[in-house]
């Protein structure tokens, strides 16, 4: 069952927003004047099922946000529809709003303590005041946020910030939930703890999730589907395993060297990774190729590997502007 | 309805859980600035009562500063309140809720206006105290202080709409709101203005305001005494609420277009 349905979602930006205006005269001439616009999402279409992870991966500007943001109703599309629940995003906003929690990169702090915060943000939802304290005390508790509970929240480190905008997008138990970037500024051990909160959720709710991340290890480790967006559109929707098999002829040699070594004449595209060099080849006879080559040249190795490619490496293919 | 009721409820809690949390700075504002108010223009009274035909001048002013008090919490907090939120992109929170945003602002202003009477009751207190010359009736006066803070409100959702659309324009709505002081009769009677600026400021409610509850504290007036001013302030706030109601979702689509939120 598809809980939800994005179909040819278009969204136009005015070049130059109205983000970086200083006066409302100069907002104005803009409007009217300059009608230079941009597609920030191109006919974005894919579905998400019921207690599905689905990924949105791309690269900064590549309109993720903008896709989760029409998907919360905050973002009017220009062209093509979207329905969650079955509920169409312009035509029943509030139906769409119960279904939905939404956690967005932007703060949005209120200056009183986390638990107050919570409870207060409780009452933009129908929920009974009982209800509210019990669902507030459980998150605080599974989101790690018992200990700052009586903090000012304008106080909070990152991580804490994090984990709270997580608790008020949990607060009315919502059936999908969008997370852009949501376990930025964490730490490992937190990460984890949100991790398995949404994978219960999952199991045990049937919660969706549609997730815009950076970090290509957690969106391999937890998603179930990853669509890929460049510029705008969605060039590839798939699950991992079939993602990576696209790249699964391909092998990727890992060496690092004693010393700095000239490889210009070297026949394989190096790239430097931090202390290592990676190459990318077609087959084993070219694994071949490049160690016979490091023999040649004598080169002492401190590390030699080869590996499959990661979520990673098809992120950075696709980026290219590869054709799929 | 019910989603208005739930933002009211929201910005009322929220509103009363920052001021529990900022209670040092609250109290401060609450409790200092009636007293400080009542003090300067008791003492300006005595000086400036000496000299003129007003008989009472610091009564005059006190009840025509009291009522530019709930004016200004109707026009300037709301707006300020909304252009806040819109900048410090806390709305977007407030958007992804099936609740109602006009109620969630119309709740912000009625904690505004309940906080308001708070300020009115210990300058009141104080004029009692200080022997002023002040009678009235407690329903009249609360009346003619809602309809003072309601005739703005639709004025304050007009201008904050049209700041979601446009952007920015905060400060020059403020100067035109302070330039309305001088046309509305606070400090002086509107017969010492030019004849053009007195017939300019019987367009705008503030007039009425400030002349209505005079009439209601230091005349001691009646409903019908005070029937005109109660009726253009009820009209102009009507007829401005439904407007600035249009205008702040005009604004509303103008940001989800713009996707500013």
């Amino acid at each position: 069952m598809n809980v939800v349905e994005v179909n040819n979602l278009t969204k136009l930006y005015l070049k130059g927003g109205r983000r970086n205006q200083y006066s409302f005269l100069d907002t104005f001439r803009r409007r009217y004047r300059n009608k230079d616009y941009f597609k920030a999402v191109d006919n974005a279409s894919f579905n998400i099922k019921k207690g599905e992870i689905f990924g949105l991966l791309g690269p900064n500007g590549a309109g993720k946000t903008t896709i989760i943001k029409m998907l919360a109703t905050l973002v009017t599309p220009d062209s093509g529809n979207a329905f969650v629940y079955g509920h169409e995003i312009q035509k029943e906003p509030n139906e769409v709003r119960k279904k939905l929690g939404l956690v967005l990169a932007q703060i949005g702090k209120v200056a009183t303590t986390v638990r107050h915060d919570l409870l207060t943000y409780a009452n933009l939802y129908d929920i009974s005041q009982k209800k509210a304290v019990e669902r507030v005390e459980e998150l605080l508790k599974t989101l790690g946020l018992l200990e700052v509970s009586n903090h000012s929240t304008v106080t909070l480190s990152t991580g804490y910030v994090q984990r709270l905008k997580l608790a008020k997008s949990l607060i009315h138990s919502p059936k999908v939930w969008l997370l852009d970037e949501p376990t930025i500024g964490m730490d490992p051990s937190i990460q984890r703890s949100v991790w398995k909160k949404v994978l219960q959720l999952k199991k045990e709710e049937g919660l969706s999730v549609l997730l815009t991340t950076h970090y290509m290890l957690e969106a391999e480790k937890y998603c179930d589907r990853i669509a890929f967006i460049y510029d705008g559109k969605i060039v590839m929707v798939n699950n991992i395993k079939k993602l990576k098999k696209m790249l699964s002829k391909q092998h990727r040699v890992i060496f690092e060297t004693f010393r700095k070594h000239d490889f210009s004449n070297f026949k394989f595209e190096l790239k430097k990774v931090g202390d290592h060099n990676e190459v990318l080849v077609k087959n084993y006879d070219e694994v071949n190729d490049v160690m016979y080559y490091l023999k040649k040249k004598k080169i002492k190795l401190a590390r030699f590997e080869v590996t499959q490619p990661s979520l990673e490496d098809v992120f950075l293919y696709l980026n290219k502007g590869a054709k799929i | 309805m019910k989603t208005f009721l739930l933002g009211a409820k929201y910005s009322m809690i929220d509103r009363w859980k920052a001021v529990r949390y900022f209670w040092l700075d609250y109290s401060a504002w609450i409790f200092v600035w009636p007293v400080v108010t009542f003090f300067m223009w008791y003492f300006l009274g005595k000086v400036v009562g000496s000299v003129s035909d007003i008989q009472d001048y610091g009564a005059f002013v006190i009840t025509g500063t009291m009522t530019w008090t709930f004016m200004s919490r109707g026009f300037r907090k709301v707006q300020h309140k909304i252009n806040q939120e819109f900048e410090r992109k806390r709305l977007a929170y407030i958007y992804v809720t099936p609740s109602s945003r006009l109620g969630y602002f119309f709740g912000f202003s009625l904690f505004e206006f309940l906080r308001g009477l708070i300020d009115a009751s210990i300058l009141i207190f104080l004029m009692f105290l200080f022997g002023m010359n002040v009678n009235f009736n407690v329903l009249m006066l609360v009346l003619m202080f809602l309809l003072s803070w309601f005739s703005l409100i639709g004025m304050s959702y007009i201008f904050s709409g049209i700041n979601l659309m446009l952007g920015r324009i905060e400060a020059i709505t403020e100067v035109a709101f302070e330039m309305l002081r001088l046309v509305s009769g606070v400090f002086y009677p509107i017969t010492v203005l030019p004849g053009f600026l007195q017939s300019f400021s019987k367009l705008l409610p503030p007039y009425y305001a400030v002349e209505g509850v005079r009439k209601v504290m230091l005349e001691n007036a009646t409903l019908i005494d005070v029937l005109p001013e109660i009726s253009i302030l009820f009209i102009f706030g009507v007829i401005t609420l439904f407007l600035g109601s249009w205008m702040i979702k005009k604004g509303e689509n103008q940001i989800k277009k713009e996707g500013l939120l």
